[in-house]
């Protein structure tokens, strides 16, 4: 797989996600982030941290970027959200507009 | 659409992505799940309001909300709503008083709610509006706790037990700009102490004791935009330049804004449902009429319609149960190029006066004919107004078959060229079953409304095959049970109405709600369940709030457009505003109706309220000799008497 099909998203710890570039689309700001003309090191690095969203979390928004796609190809799966984790997944799937 | 304060809409679902909304769903879903995080406390302080909001909100729909649980959101909710709760009572409020950002609370039918109870909302400084109409036990004792919210700019007391010095203290709010104080005993002096309130944009007086004496104290109010004075006694209206709605619903009207010569008048919405007025020329033929956008008449004593000729740019006109006839129709074609919304039910207009109409309307989207004389050749007309998208024709002599020249045609087949027509009602009209049959062709439908005697299983069969139908209304009909158990609703179907339909049996409504759990099914056999189960709570109080007097004449053309549950004819109309006036003169709260519908299906947990704790742990050992009861564990019941 290329580099530049790849997106690296990084949790506040530091742990580091590599995700297909087209699941990462899946949230509008990650969308914005990375195919913004200007140059943001975003853009030219694809590599977005985010400070405010923990480790567990963020693995589950990217597990939810992969089931979207495959709801889009219609693959009705339901997605499990365990309710400890809803608040946090909600403040950081707002904050990633998904 | 419901009455009270305007307040910002809070997001809808789709303004939130789907992520969002699964949490919010997988959050509010059970008690369990809310366990799971209430002790996140951190992290709900610093959710986002728009967020916030409607977790809690959800929360309280799922019957989910306790008052303890509130105390989480102090620290992130601007915005709450709990109206129509009975059982909002001190202790929430308590909490609620605690919440430092809140910007409004919306609290109107919560009929716990006493003076002591709303105490702690003092301490809300920062609250800009608050809803309290129909909370009967709060009066002046109670209001003094909230003339130190110096920051509120819409109050809403209508129906409430404030009386006439309470009224005047409410001058001590001087940023309010929306004041609804429907149904208080305020009279022309007290009005003269408000003058202060310059502010106002929006004042309800609805069934005040006001005089034309105190109606030159509205003078004062120079931003006031929308003023309601329906049912009170005032018959000269001074004139209010800035004003743009006016309501004057059930007055006797002798004259609106005269003596002002050519000043620029505003006006733009003007009520007289119900009206009594002397002399039309004098009331309405002035520079008044002349920006009017919305003229409401049905049910007034109007019989003369020639000042109508002064309107230009008429966008809805209702002259339901009026003298209207053929004649004046000649003057509504006349002025007709903006007309949107014409009701003309209930009056002699005919088949002649629709003939007028048609080729002068052309933007025309609702009409409505009920309880005319117009017959089959209506269509002809109706077929000639281009974007038409609501026909009332119910109470007609509309049969659905036509005879020209001595052959028998389909009368209806103009109305196929009328693609933007969505709703349709043909509710006591003389439809058959062979002219029911080819509604199926009017492919644009998305609600269509029947009633009839004579209608079969063949018929309702054949409307299957209208595949953008969302309400059906089938009613009164010789339905059989196997017509019911055989039909293919239409894949959009969410509401199907079966009422007096008196072949069908429970057993055989109930298995076809079970098999199409996504349509509502309404019958008289299978209601109460519905109302319990399937009936959002929220929904219950939207319906409370409708029939509010104030509201009620204003929003008509919006609850025609909006309402799923059809059309009331505006015979009806007529009849649930005499019911008010009943009520409101037996000191009934307007609103009684529906709520007490909602207990009597509830009648258990009735029962449990009327005894205290104490008197419930006395009942102990009693309750367990009996065989019912014999049962449940003694710890398990004394566990369920305190949760209450």
């Amino acid at each position: 797989m290329r580099k530049e099909d790849t997106v690296k998203l990084i949790s506040a710890e530091g742990f580091e996600f590599i995700i297909d570039r087209k699941a990462a689309l899946v949230s509008n700001t990650l969308k914005n982030m990375l195919t913004s003309s200007g140059s943001f090191t975003e853009t030219e690095l694809g590599e977005v941290r985010f400070p405010e969203i923990s480790t567990p979390i963020l693995e589950k928004v990217c597990q939810y970027f992969y089931w979207s796609l495959q709801f889009a190809s219609g693959k009705e799966t339901e997605f499990h959200i365990e309710p400890e984790i809803t608040l946090e997944l909600m403040m950081a799937a707002n904050y990633l507009h998904t | 659409m419901n009455g009270g304060i305007c307040w910002e809409i809070l997001q809808s679902d789709n303004d939130r992505g789907v992520l969002v909304n699964m949490c919010l769903k997988v959050a509010c879903q059970s008690k369990q799940n809310v366990n799971a995080w209430r002790r996140q406390r951190r992290t709900l302080e610093r959710m986002p309001a728009h967020l916030a909001e409607p977790l809690l909100h959800q929360l309280y729909h799922n019957h989910l909300l306790s008052a303890p649980l509130l105390e989480l959101f102090q620290q992130s909710v601007e915005e709450v709503n709990l109206s129509g709760d009975p059982g909002v009572d001190a202790e929430w409020l308590a909490y609620l008083g605690g919440f430092g950002h809140l910007r409004a609370l919306r609290l109107a039918d919560c009929k716990s709610l006493n003076n002591g109870a709303i105490w702690p909302l003092s301490g809300l400084r920062q609250l800009e509006a608050l809803e309290l109409s129909r909370c009967a036990k709060i009066t002046d004792e109670g209001l003094e706790h909230l003339l130190c919210l110096i920051s509120l700019t819409k109050l809403g007391l209508s129906e409430t037990g404030v009386g006439p010095v309470g009224v005047a203290r409410l001058s001590m709010l001087p940023n309010l700009t929306y004041l609804d104080l429907g149904g208080l005993p305020v009279s022309d002096s007290q009005l003269a102490a408000l003058q202060v309130l310059c502010g106002l944009t929006h004042l309800d007086l609805w069934g005040t004791k006001i005089s034309n004496n105190g109606a030159c104290y509205l003078k004062a109010f120079q931003n006031l935009r929308t003023l309601n004075l329906s049912w009170t006694n005032i018959t000269i209206i001074p004139p209010l330049l800035s004003l743009v709605s006016l309501n004057l619903c059930n007055c006797t009207v002798v004259s609106i804004f005269e003596g002002i010569a050519e000043q620029p008048v505003k006006l733009e919405q003007l009520y007289l449902s119900g009206s009594v007025i002397a002399d039309p020329l004098r009331a309405l033929g002035g520079v008044i009429v002349r920006k009017l956008s919305s003229l409401v008449l049905s049910a007034s004593n109007i019989s003369s319609f020639s000042f109508l000729y002064g309107i230009r740019g008429l966008q809805k006109l209702d002259l339901s149960s009026t003298g209207a006839t053929d004649a004046v129709m000649h003057i509504v074609a006349a002025n007709g190029q903006e007309l949107r919304y014409l009701n003309l039910g209930h009056t002699k207009v005919g088949l002649e006066g629709v003939a007028v109409l048609s080729g002068h309307v052309s933007k025309l989207e609702f009409i409505s004919l009920t309880g005319t004389t117009v017959d089959d050749s209506v269509f002809l007309y109706l077929g000639l107004m281009p974007l038409l998208q609501t026909m009332d024709l119910s109470h007609t002599k509309v049969k659905g078959a036509n005879i020209i020249c001595g052959e028998k045609t389909w009368s209806m087949s103009t109305l196929k060229q009328l693609c933007h027509l969505r709703f349709l009602d043909l509710r006591s009209s003389g439809i058959t079953d062979k002219s029911c049959r080819r509604l199926a062709s009017l492919q644009q439908l998305s609600h269509l409304f029947l009633r009839s005697d004579f209608l079969s299983d063949t018929s309702f069969h054949s409307l299957s095959g209208l595949l953008k139908l969302v309400t059906l209304y089938f009613q009164g009909s010789i339905l059989t049970d196997s017509g019911l158990s055989t039909f293919q609703p239409p894949p959009m179907l969410q509401e199907l109405d079966v009422t007096d339909c008196w072949l069908l049996t429970k057993t055989s409504l109930l298995q076809f709600s079970e098999r199409n759990p996504q349509i509502l099914l309404r019958h008289e056999l299978v209601m109460e369940k519905i109302d319990d189960t399937a009936r959002p709570k929220h929904v219950a109080n939207s319906t409370n709030q409708k029939i509010g007097i104030d509201q009620f004449s204003q929003d008509k053309f919006n609850s025609r457009e909006l309402k799923s549950h059809g059309f009331h004819s505006s015979r009806s109309d007529i009849t649930s505003m005499k019911n008010i006036r009943d009520r409101r003169t037996r000191g009934i709260n307007s609103t009684g109706n529906t709520i007490r519908k909602g207990e009597s299906s509830n009648v258990c947990a009735d029962e449990r309220r009327k005894y205290s704790l104490s008197e419930l742990l006395r009942l102990r050992p009693s309750l367990c000799s009996s065989p019912a009861f014999s049962n449940l564990d003694f710890t398990e019941l004394q566990e369920l008497l305190l949760k209450r």
